[in-house]
């Protein structure tokens, strides 16, 4: 006979720890999804799978990456999305240290635009989120795993079903294309603001 | 280590995917070298921005709780299955069944499936609801002419003790000691009233919600039959609910007291009206 009174406290358990993440979910739902309401589907459609699934999840594996594996199949169906790596980008275009030669050296050059940022920290919230979710899909979930999400490669690997070396490539790249498009975006603003005060004269 | 060893693993640094060994390789040449302190640095800042600036969302409360709910009803359905499994095997079944629980899919498909369509059968032939039962109909009703102002009150009043001592005196106290204290609730009393429900003397009570007028009432349930309504799980509790004119009726039992509550708020708000701000004020 099977104790049920145990087995429900687990599952009550389990339910307990699966919802701590779902701030996370929603989150790489809104940057994946790209609108509220699309994100707030797929969480929930998610949370179904996961309710269903349940019985599958290993005791004492990541619950996290698990949930997260879930979400990423779930987006792909429903949105009939192929997360796959575009080849029309010219990646290597990008040098090293883009941003940082931009702002912290590139103040020396005679045709530095940008008369705004100094810092990254003076990105706006909207150029920042432009920036992620301009990536292509398959940039952009690696980037909101490992910096938003502080995922490990290995667990990043488990997830999109790459190799480690594939993961830590587009992972590279993907922050070099980031960096560039914030600069894009801090260029407009230091154009603009150049252009405003032109007009006041 | 020379600068471009470093800098070759600046992605793995940042990312803390380095052993301890190479980790504080990097750190020694880092606190050494100027240069590349300002880089990490940098870079470490880029991280931080991404995550700062985007993680912005906390998940809507109402997706929350349509989820916790959902789970709720699934885990009932799971339960009631699972029994029935139990009840029904004898123990010359046991053997068979012991084959299948090596594969919990498909004895779960080979008993929800009958199962399914038994209890949709069964509910279709005997339970299938009234559009509305005569209990959601006055409720209804009561509650609109309390909406429209057509009902004389027995006591307005916004306070609770005053409310309790009104049906106190008329011998009604099992329901005085249940009148919610609203004040300051986002719930406002508004008066009182001795009235009868399905021949019994009932509890009834004005409330100003949120958004609209909530009715409350409150009489002794143990004979009452709402058990012909529909009814669902909300936070570990069993409602029942009707609708009648537009109106929202849920009603519940805790003890021997049945309660309802009418108003114009979906089945969900009202539940959430009636375990955050009702129900807490019976134990």
């Amino acid at each position: 006979m099977r104790d049920f009174g145990n087995q429900e406290s687990k599952i009550k358990e389990f339910e307990a720890a699966a919802l701590e993440h779902i701030d996370s979910l929603f989150n790489f739902g809104m940057r994946m999804a790209g609108n509220r309401e699309a994100a707030e589907d797929l969480v929930q459609e998610t949370y179904l799978k996961v309710h269903r699934f349940s019985h599958t999840f290993k005791d004492g594996s990541n619950l996290k990456a698990w949930l997260f594996k879930i979400l990423r199949n779930t987006f792909i169906n429903t949105f009939r999305k192929k997360i796959k790596e575009p080849k029309s980008i010219h990646y290597d275009e990008v040098e090293d240290f883009y941003l940082f030669n931009k702002i912290k050296t590139g103040k020396k050059e005679e045709n530095y635009v940008s008369g705004e940022i100094s810092d990254v920290y003076e990105f706006l919230e909207d150029e920042v989120k432009n920036a992620v979710d301009g990536l292509p899909l398959a940039f952009r979930e690696v980037v909101l795993y490992s910096d938003i999400e502080d995922l490990s490669y290995g667990e990043i690997s488990e997830i999109v079903g790459c190799p480690i070396g594939t993961v830590k490539s587009r992972l590279f790249r993907a922050r070099k294309l980031l960096q560039k498009s914030l600069w894009n975006y801090a260029n407009e603003r230091g154009y603009l603001k150049e252009r405003q005060k032109g007009k006041e004269i | 280590m020379t600068c471009k060893e470093a800098i070759e693993q600046l992605n793995e640094f940042l990312d803390k995917e380095l052993d301890d060994a190479n980790y504080s390789k990097i750190r020694q040449h880092i606190d050494m070298c100027h240069k590349c302190c300002e880089k990490f640095e940098f870079e470490q800042s880029i991280k931080k921005v991404i995550r700062e600036k985007t993680q912005l969302h906390k998940t809507p409360q109402h997706v929350l709780q349509s989820i916790t709910s959902q789970w709720a009803e699934l885990n009932e359905e799971r339960s009631k299955a699972e029994s029935t499994v139990e009840e029904s095997k004898g123990t010359f079944l046991e053997g068979i069944l012991g084959l299948f629980t090596l594969r919990p899919a498909y004895v779960t498909m080979a008993v929800l499936l009958p199962m399914t369509i038994i209890g949709l059968a069964a509910y279709l032939a005997f339970f299938r609801p009234a559009e509305y039962s005569p209990i959601v109909k006055v409720a209804a009703e009561r509650h609109d002419s309390f909406v429209n102002n057509n009902m004389h009150l027995d006591l307005v009043s916004s306070d609770s003790n005053e409310i309790r001592r009104h049906f106190e005196n008329s011998q009604q106290s099992n329901f005085a000691i249940n009148v919610p204290e609203c004040n300051g609730r986002e719930m406002e009393l508004l008066g009182c009233k001795k009235y009868s429900l399905d021949g019994k003397k009932s509890a009834y009570v004005g409330l100003r919600g949120h958004q609209s007028k909530i009715s409350l009432e409150m009489v002794n349930g143990s004979g009452m039959n709402i058990d012909k309504l529909q009814h669902e799980f909300y936070k570990g509790r069993s409602y029942y609910f009707g609708k009648y004119k537009g109106y929202n009726v849920v009603m519940w039992k805790h003890g021997n007291t049945l309660y309802s509550l009418t108003s114009t708020m979906n089945r969900e708000g009202l539940m959430r009206v009636a375990s955050e701000t009702i129900l807490p004020y019976n134990r």
